[in-house]
């Protein structure tokens, strides 16, 4: 039997939030520039961690637009999960932020980061919810 | 579970699009009510929590200090900034009738290598005449604050080392403090031994801070207690006439300068609640009699086929209920979600003190939205679902309305 291509809502959801991410992180999320000399802080870095997640974010969940199968969709969506709550532990656990609260990595990018991850992290876990329901039909 | 229950989740999943547009609605209502009432709280304890870290009934600086705003922005933004008197005017203000107390504070910027990628506000006390920093570090560290020894504001993160150089100066970090919403979390406190020697070191590297006074006679500013018996505004201007080139003000017009601020924000948000409030309930009343209008032919078929009056107004409460408890618990959340990694931001945008309220409070606002948002629902469905069911059911499909 031919399947029939079907986008769900959480499929769009996600691959917006996932690019209205990626595109924040460069904009209102971006931490400040280098230095006088020339050099990083440590927010640059965890910044830089959180950007190359947003693209393989956006990859996934672009696949997981088209993907048809719901065990397709299922094993993206698990993926996905890995990388939100990798996202969210970059700024305070895995690399961390400069040394001051007040300082616009802390204002602006964590807040964002913990926001979009968490948008992420919600949608992915319904769909994950409506995938197994589906896979469930099917078998 | 009952009939009219399951009846009512039937129809919640089998309308989609309805359901969602409900639930848009009802969340907005209710997060409104705890987005406002979170940023309102939040503003109050911060002047609250402003008003007590001043300590002190009078505050004594610079002219220049006091009338650029620099003082206020070191306590309000924590915007490093430095400013200095001779410490002769201590004496001069002891001398002054109806002066209880007083004691100095020293402001030094810390170089942006010190421990924090940017420059930090170091603030330095005597502990022995102290009567304003000492009962705020008391409730985090009960300790002797030792030369070499620095207590950091919430905002600044210790290092695995527990060790801060300032100007040359090996500082070990003893504790932190508790939140208090102001500039003074960003800020780095010493005794006065520590921060002479800092205010030496730095002159000597080349800092120029201190002009035409010097180092070991500088102070930034003088707090005092007035005693009981005396006007704290006669004390003010007693100083203020007694001592040239200082500017003495008192705490009250400090906070209350900053109260009219935050009283025409809480006003704004305030009228935007009750905007949006007004809008979501007219727009949740006209929504819940089109979807009973709708719905009136299919309210007649379960009247015929024997349920009362009272079974479907309970479907329409029960549905309305639902929607209104899962959008209130989406909004609100989304709410929390946005507020609380973004709240010093809000601080920095509004310049004044934000201080996020205790978790039972947050609970209880946000609990209690959803409760508002819930009572709105069911109230106006009530209404519609009395209109419908009034109707004759033999008239409502002769006349197909």
């Amino acid at each position: 039997m031919k399947n029939k291509f079907k986008i769900n809502a959480t499929d769009v959801i996600l691959f917006l939030l996932s690019g209205l991410f990626l595109i924040l992180l460069y904009t209102a999320f971006a931490p400040c520039g280098p230095k006088e000399d020339g050099s990083f802080m440590r927010c640059q870095w965890a910044w830089r961690a959180n950007v190359a997640l947003a693209y393989n974010l956006l990859f996934l969940s672009l696949v997981h637009l088209i993907a048809n199968r719901p065990e397709v969709k299922l094993g993206l969506s698990a993926g996905i999960v890995g990388i939100a709550i990798t996202g969210l532990l970059i700024p305070e656990k895995i690399i961390g932020l400069c040394m001051m609260d007040t300082m616009r990595c802390h204002t602006h990018t964590k807040g964002g980061v913990y926001v979009f991850s968490v948008l992420i992290l919600v949608t992915v876990l319904a769909d994950i919810f409506l995938s197994v329901i589906k896979v469930k039909k099917n078998n | 579970m009952k009939f009219s229950t399951k009846l009512a989740i039937k129809n919640i999943k089998g309308h989609s699009a309805r359901s969602s547009a409900l639930i848009i609605l009802a969340g907005l209502l209710s997060a409104s009510v705890f987005g406002g009432s979170l940023i309102v709280k939040s503003l109050r304890n911060g002047l609250h929590s402003y008003e007590q870290r001043l300590g002190a009934d009078i505050i004594v600086a610079s002219e220049e200090a006091i009338d650029s705003g620099k003082y206020e922005s070191i306590l309000l933004q924590g915007v490093p900034g430095y400013f200095y008197m001779d410490d002769s005017v201590i004496e001069v203000i002891e001398g002054i009738d109806g002066v209880e107390s007083v004691t100095p504070q020293f402001f030094l910027a810390s170089a942006s290598s010190g421990c924090c990628d940017t420059l930090v506000q170091i603030v330095g006390f005597d502990p022995d005449s102290d009567f304003a920093i000492r009962p705020w570090i008391s409730e985090s560290y009960d300790g002797n604050i030792n030369d070499g020894d620095v207590i950091v504001g919430c905002n600044i993160n210790i290092p695995d080392s527990n060790r801060y150089k300032f100007y040359n100066v090996d500082c070990n970090v003893v504790a932190k403090l508790e939140k208090t919403g102001t500039g003074l979390d960003s800020a780095v406190y010493a005794n006065m031994n520590t921060i002479k020697q800092m205010m030496e070191s730095s002159s000597q590297i080349g800092f120029g801070y201190f002009e035409d006074v010097e180092p070991e006679h500088a102070v930034s500013s003088v707090l005092v207690n007035v005693k009981d018996g005396y006007s704290v505004t006669d004390v003010q201007r007693n100083i203020n006439l007694g001592i040239q080139g200082v500017r003495a003000v008192s705490s009250k017009d400090m906070v209350s300068n900053i109260a009219g601020g935050l009283g025409a924000i809480s006003n704004i948000i305030g009228v935007l609640v009750v905007i949006i409030w007004l809008l979501s309930f007219t727009i949740l009343t006209v929504a819940f009699g089109m979807i009973v209008n709708e719905r009136v032919k299919e309210l007649a078929v379960l009247r015929i086929s024997g349920a009362s009056k009272k079974m479907l107004s309970r479907i329409l409460i029960i549905e309305s209920i639902i929607l209104s408890l899962i959008g209130g618990l989406a909004g609100n959340a989304l709410t929390a979600l946005i507020f609380f990694p973004f709240s010093d931001s809000l601080k920095l945008s509004l310049n004044l003190p934000v201080l996020i309220p205790d978790f039972s409070y947050v609970i209880v606002i946000f609990a209690t939205s959803i409760l508002t948002s819930i009572v709105i629902c069911a109230i106006t469905s009530t209404v519609s679902g009395y209109r419908i069911t009034g109707k004759d059911t033999g008239l409502i499909f002769r006349d197909g309305a």
